[in-house]
């Protein structure tokens, strides 16, 4: 399927789900006007490690559809325990019924987009991006959550696909209002072995004194594609951290773009991609300084066997007025199998004279003293290989603040080394 | 317990062992001891299974079962579940990874081998607490990740600290010694006092003789060249301490 057939499909589905919001459906129509002239994203820069086309266009692809079986309800049930509130999409539609939000107010895409018309034209970061213009073309589904002034909440959002070659385009805008404290967990995780698309657009807007931790994760089959396009902006001592988390998938592309706006604006970034068969991801970060007094730090992990491949891309971007800037970024991968390539590209870009930015990049090993002192206790070498890139990977999940959050995500995680590392 | 027969071992095409016969029996204590480069960490490395080494020629023969076996083919594990321990020299810093958890994994799988019962985190950690006393340490050493940040004696306080966990049959313990204070030195050698029993037998490789005034060994035998040119009793090794090595070897 070729770009063309995306943009005949994108007609189709525009005349079934009209937006009443006309700038919106303005966006709509100026992205498939830029993707017909674009299409995928081949000569970019940005895209050089990564062939998306060539991941998408070998089958027919199908618009999101509403009917689900029952394994979907299964999969929901153990989540409506843990989470109070829970927002569920199936194939790519907001499956009202599955989903219940007591405490944040929580309002599907298509008819919320009307009242969002300056927040969501401030983003502009990935404005001229091909994949924008892809997902822009679907755009219709997804949520607009609003975590009101000084409250808590946690909020999961759950991608399932139960059909062969659903392509689905949601899109997640999050204010965050002065002093809110949200937790938003995005997750994209196979419930079969069906092959099949996702495309997931967030913007987040963190306001003054407000504190987002933003975790998104892709714990899909080998066979299936994610792309996502993640956009911050945050305002005055806000705090916003994300944590990317690509635990499987043929394809994971992740754009990120984080701007610091005003003083005291403070962001961290932590990946983990934790790769398999012949898995790919593909993750590019920047993080833009754009005032002063303003810190960020960003560490990204790679864990990489068999023939994955992993590609971290990082950029710092202090601008000339953004003076006592304080920035990190640290990218280590660890590789597990003689045919599997990490690819690490820090870029810095500063103009100011008055900061402090350090970056380091490893690529390595494991030790065979750490494994001979595993295995002189007792430990046998698969045990000690599992372990021992589960201690590596864990730095990255301590970062996750909520410990409920954490320890569920972190005993998939273990279950999931075990089951392909140890052999 | 444990025979070694004419071994021969090489790294990278170098040979370090040139013919060592050594035979321990259960409940005894050697010291071997020689000057740096004389192959006494290598060869505690061999009976462990350090993958780096290459054995040429000869056997080591351990009593597994009643009977004695070459174990030169099992890997390292499978040698520890039977019972070998080595503790290192330079015992490895490994972050992420908690002392609990290394452990508590070390210990089950020992259980499995044996066909005991695995123990959950609580009866593993009043296990534990038993042990810690007797190498007078704390129990917040449990969270820390295993070596990390830990001082010499720290270290060397948790190698004893896993032999004690694993009740090992052949002890072999590296340069111990090295990099103790004498109460941290006192602490660990009363910690592998402890540990001593008929059944179980102890190596230790040391370069210098302070420590077997604090356990003392039946055996000594000096190392050189790959070789062990001369034994005896605890004497010997007043006797190199006074004279030197090269009092044996005959190089200045």
């Amino acid at each position: 399927m070729n770009h063309q057939n995306y943009l005949a499909m994108a007609e189709d589905y525009m005349l079934d789900t009209p937006l009443s919001a006309l700038w919106a459906e303005e966006v709509r129509k100026k992205a498939m006007d830029s993707f017909k002239k674009s299409g995928f994203p081949t000569k970019s820069e940005n895209y050089r490690f990564t062939n998306i086309e060539k991941f998408l266009t070998s089958m027919q692809w199908r618009t999101p559809h509403k009917d689900y079986d029952n394994r979907v309800i299964a999969e929901i049930v153990n989540y409506q325990a843990a989470y109070e509130n829970l927002i569920v999409f199936v194939n790519g539609i907001l499956a009202q019924e599955l989903s219940r939000h007591p405490s944040i107010d929580v309002k599907p895409t298509y008819s919320a987009l009307d009242s969002q018309e300056s927040i969501w034209k401030s983003f502009t970061n990935f404005s001229q991006d091909e994949l924008t213009y892809l997902h822009h073309s679907f755009l219709y589904e997804g949520v607009v959550i609003e975590a009101k002034k000084d409250t808590k909440s946690v909020v999961k959002i759950l991608s399932l696909i139960t059909d062969e070659g659903i392509f689905s385009h949601p899109t997640i805008l999050v204010h965050a209002h002065k002093h809110s404290d949200l937790t938003l967990i995005e997750e994209a995780h196979a419930v079969c072995d069906k092959v099949y698309s996702q495309q997931i657009f967030s913007l987040v807007q963190v306001d003054a004194g407000a504190k987002v931790e933003h975790i998104q994760l892709v714990h899909e089959n080998s066979t299936t594609n994610f792309l996502g396009t993640t956009e911050a902006k945050i305002q005055k001592d806000g705090n916003y951290r994300n944590i990317t988390l690509h635990l499987g998938a043929a394809l994971a592309r992740k754009n990120l773009a984080i701007e610091l706006l005003e003083s005291g604006a403070h962001a961290e970034s932590y990946a983990l991609y934790g790769l398999k068969g012949k898995e790919h991801s593909d993750i590019s970060i920047q993080i833009l300084h754009k005032a002063a007094d303003t810190t960020s730090a960003q560490i990204a992990k790679g864990i990489l066997t068999d023939e994955s491949r992993g590609i971290f891309t990082g950029k710092i971007h202090i601008f000339q007025e953004a003076q006592r800037v304080n920035s990190s970024q640290l990218n280590k991968n660890l590789i597990l199998s003689q045919k599997a390539q990490a690819h690490s590209q820090p870029q810095l870009e500063i103009f100011a004279d008055d900061v402090k930015c350090s970056h380091g990049s490893t690529t390595g090993q494991l030790q065979d003293d750490e494994l001979f002192y595993f295995q002189t206790r007792g430990i046998p070498a698969e045990k000690a290989r599992t372990l021992l890139a589960h201690a590596f990977g864990n730095e990255i999940l301590m970062k996750i603040e909520n410990k409920e959050i954490r320890e569920e995500i972190n005993t998939r995680v273990l279950k999931d080394f075990e089951a392909h590392l140890g052999h | 317990m444990i025979e070694i027969k004419n071994l021969h071992a090489t790294v990278n095409g170098t040979e370090i062992l040139k013919g060592i016969n050594l035979t321990v029996k259960k409940g005894e204590v050697h010291a071997i001891m020689g000057p740096n480069g004389s192959g006494k960490s290598t060869l505690s490395k061999i009976i462990a299974g350090h993958p780096a080494y290459e054995v040429t020629s000869g056997e080591i023969l351990f009593e597994i079962n009643g009977k004695m076996k070459n174990i030169l083919e099992l890997d390292p594990a499978d040698r520890a579940k039977e019972g070998v321990f080595l503790g290192f020299q330079y015992p490895i810093e490994v972050p992420g990874v908690s002392n609990f958890t290394f452990l508590k994994e070390s210990f089950n799988q020992i259980c499995e081998h044996q066909g005991a019962e695995k123990l959950d985190d609580q009866a593993f950690l009043k296990l534990l607490r038993s042990k810690l006393k007797i190498l007078e340490m704390n129990e917040a050493f449990l969270e820390r990740s295993v070596n990390e940040g830990f001082s010499g004696g720290e270290k060397k306080k948790n190698e004893i600290l896993q032999m004690a966990i694993l009740n090992p049959r052949l002890s072999l313990l590296d340069e111990t010694d090295s990099g103790l204070d004498i109460d941290a030195l006192k602490i660990v050698a009363g910690g592998v006092n402890s540990l001593r029993s008929k059944f179980n037998a102890t190596v230790l490789v040391t370069h210098y003789q302070r420590l077997l005034d604090y356990i003392i060994p039946d055996y000594v035998h000096v190392l050189y060249k790959g070789q062990i040119i001369k034994s005896g009793d605890k004497s010997l090794a007043h006797e190199l301490e006074e004279k030197g090595y090269d009092w044996l070897t005959g190089e200045k």
